[in-house]
């Protein structure tokens, strides 16, 4: 450890994002929202030729709606004035602020997902989904994306947190989100057409064949979108690892792989949530061939939604125990400070 | 409010601090900080080694403060005079300001809306807020108004050994130029190149 690594001590713990859930569940709500509509509109697109996706669609934006829902509740609760995060268009009023762009965001595509979800309610015709779909298409990246510009944030400014990567994390949320929206609406359809074997108003009725077709294609872009987290994760910590010790980067990769959060790095998301699912999902897409195994597909989204959510909790916790520490002794200081009037400054 | 060409600025002497905790209670006793705040600590860096030096770190009041261009409602902004205030009526609580900061200035009281953090409060360089000068309203919020009365930062004004100067930029970079003759290499204008660096005006 770096000695000025140990300038770190000006921030209260109980002030910092990770004292309370709320910004980690936020995240993960926000990327799960964005996913789950992305997954929507694809299936919504596919269905236009293969109608057995139809399901798959109905179930994911039904989904999609409580979960920007709770989204949008676990980031206002963390505020210290609710009030005046809900009431955001007429509150936030700067926009250099990714927070802005945030209410903007989340606003419009829960709006989209309330009213795709209505036309779904509706049974109206597949033309005027198909058009909210593809609206959603465009908004739903943006706010997968945004939860990682939130952070990274701050890269544009100073770059005091490594872990939060203005390069990787936006990327990564996006990854993450597509990979927790396809877990969680193949998990949807798994529960909703048990459901409607007993309770037919459901009506998710989808033959077995079918089904397994749709589980089997949900599988195999579930285990290409993990192989590519699983390469970003590769990327990110090797850019972490070699960056410049002074700016924390290799602190926060010895934290994450070997210090305090390196149980849960490794048994909270590499191993139940790349490396099982990524095994579960290339067994499940022979062994689903012919007919569905629901326990199988159940564990694999199910494992894949965990590791999503521990992402998240890593990534903010993460980002909290590492800042960028101010540069100690100050020799800068000899060679022109710089300010109005200093003997640094510009005439 | 008056219209001045003065940009306030703190320049914290590595060197001279000794510790001593006079600005932290100086300041509470001023400014009634609200329990669990600290608008200016004493940071201990190298404890127990070879160089271990005290730094007190205040709000910098930045030239281009990364707060005033994070806050999403513009609680925070510039005073003509340079200082950053921020308005705690406007102010929803949520935390980015915090991680924005170079220096850890904005603090969160516990206890408010869910339990989760209330607005934030910072160093005010002992201006007061946005509200009329000398108001109760301004004294319960912000706490004192020394600027308005023509006076420094209650910090500056009684720290012993003066490790901690305030004032105009052009007054404080006298002390620092005398300061940096004196000792040669080594001046050690704490924090200086973050908060006020050349070319952000």
């Amino acid at each position: 450890m770096p000695p000025t690594m140990q300038f770190e001590p000006i921030i209260l713990a109980s002030h910092k994002w990770s004292a309370t859930p709320h910004v980690p569940l936020y995240l993960f709500f926000g990327g799960l929202t964005a996913g789950l509509l992305i997954v929507a509109a694809l299936a919504e697109i596919a269905g236009w030729k293969f109608p057995r996706f139809d399901p798959l669609a109905r179930v994911a934006v039904y989904l999609a709606i409580p979960c920007a829902g709770l989204g949008g509740f676990f980031i206002s609760a963390h505020l210290g004035k609710p009030e005046r995060g809900i009431l955001f268009p007429f509150f936030f009023t700067n926009y250099s602020s990714w927070m802005t762009w945030g209410g903007w965001i989340l606003g419009s595509v829960s709006l989209i997902a309330i009213a795709y979800g209505a036309l779904w309610y509706f049974r109206a015709g597949k033309g005027p989904r198909t058009v909210l779909a593809l609206l959603g298409l465009i908004m739903a990246p943006l706010l997968a994306m945004y939860t990682g510009w939130l952070l990274s944030g701050f890269g544009t400014i100073h770059g005091f947190t490594p872990l939060w990567s203005h390069k990787y994390l936006p990327v990564m949320f996006l990854n993450s989100g597509v990979t927790t929206g396809i877990a969680c609406a193949g998990l949807g359809l798994l529960v909703a057409r048990y459901m409607s074997l007993r309770w037919p108003w459901v009506g998710v009725s989808l033959p077995s064949q079918e089904l397994s077709n749709v589980l089997r294609w949900t599988t195999v872009v579930l285990a290409g979108a993990i192989l590519f987290e699983a390469y970003e994760l590769y990327s990110f910590l090797t850019h972490l690892a070699k960056g410049s010790p002074e700016k924390g980067g290799p602190y926060i990769y010895h934290i994450l792989t070997k210090g305090d959060l390196a149980p849960w790095f490794w048994w909270g998301f590499v191993v139940p949530g790349l490396a099982i699912p990524l095994i579960l999902g290339l067994v499940g897409i022979f062994a689903q061939a012919r007919k569905p195994i629901p326990a199988l597909a159940g564990a694999y989204f199910s494992l894949a939604l965990i590791g999503g959510l521990v992402l998240r909790f890593l990534i903010v916790t993460g980002g909290d125990m590492v800042k960028q520490p101010l540069p100690f002794p100050p020799w800068a200081a000899v060679y022109g400070i710089g300010a109005e009037g200093g003997p640094g400054a510009k005439k | 409010m008056a219209l001045t060409t003065a940009r306030m600025k703190f320049y914290i002497d590595a060197k001279r601090c000794i510790e001593c905790g006079g600005c932290e209670v100086a300041c509470k006793n001023e400014n009634n900080v609200p329990q669990g705040i600290a608008r200016i600590r004493v940071v201990t860096v190298n404890e127990g080694q070879p160089g271990e030096t005290n730094i007190a770190v205040p709000c910098m009041h930045c030239s281009k403060a990364p707060c005033v261009a994070v806050c999403p409602v513009d609680a925070l902004y510039h005073r003509p005079d340079g200082i950053v205030h921020v308005n705690k009526e406007t102010c929803i609580g949520c935390g980015y300001c915090l991680y924005a900061c170079p220096f850890g200035a904005p603090q969160f009281p516990k206890g408010h809306a869910f339990g989760a953090r209330g607005v934030m409060d910072k160093c005010t360089y002992c201006a007061g807020g946005p509200e009329e000068p000398f108001s109760e309203k301004e004294r319960k919020f912000y706490g004192s108004n020394r600027i308005a009365e023509g006076k420094l930062p209650m910090c500056a004004s009684i720290c012993s050994t003066k490790a901690l100067v305030a004032g105009d930029a052009e007054e404080v970079a006298k002390v620092v130029r005398a300061r940096m003759a004196a000792r040669g290499p080594g001046g050690s204008a704490w924090g200086w190149e973050t908060a006020y660096p050349p070319g952000r005006f």
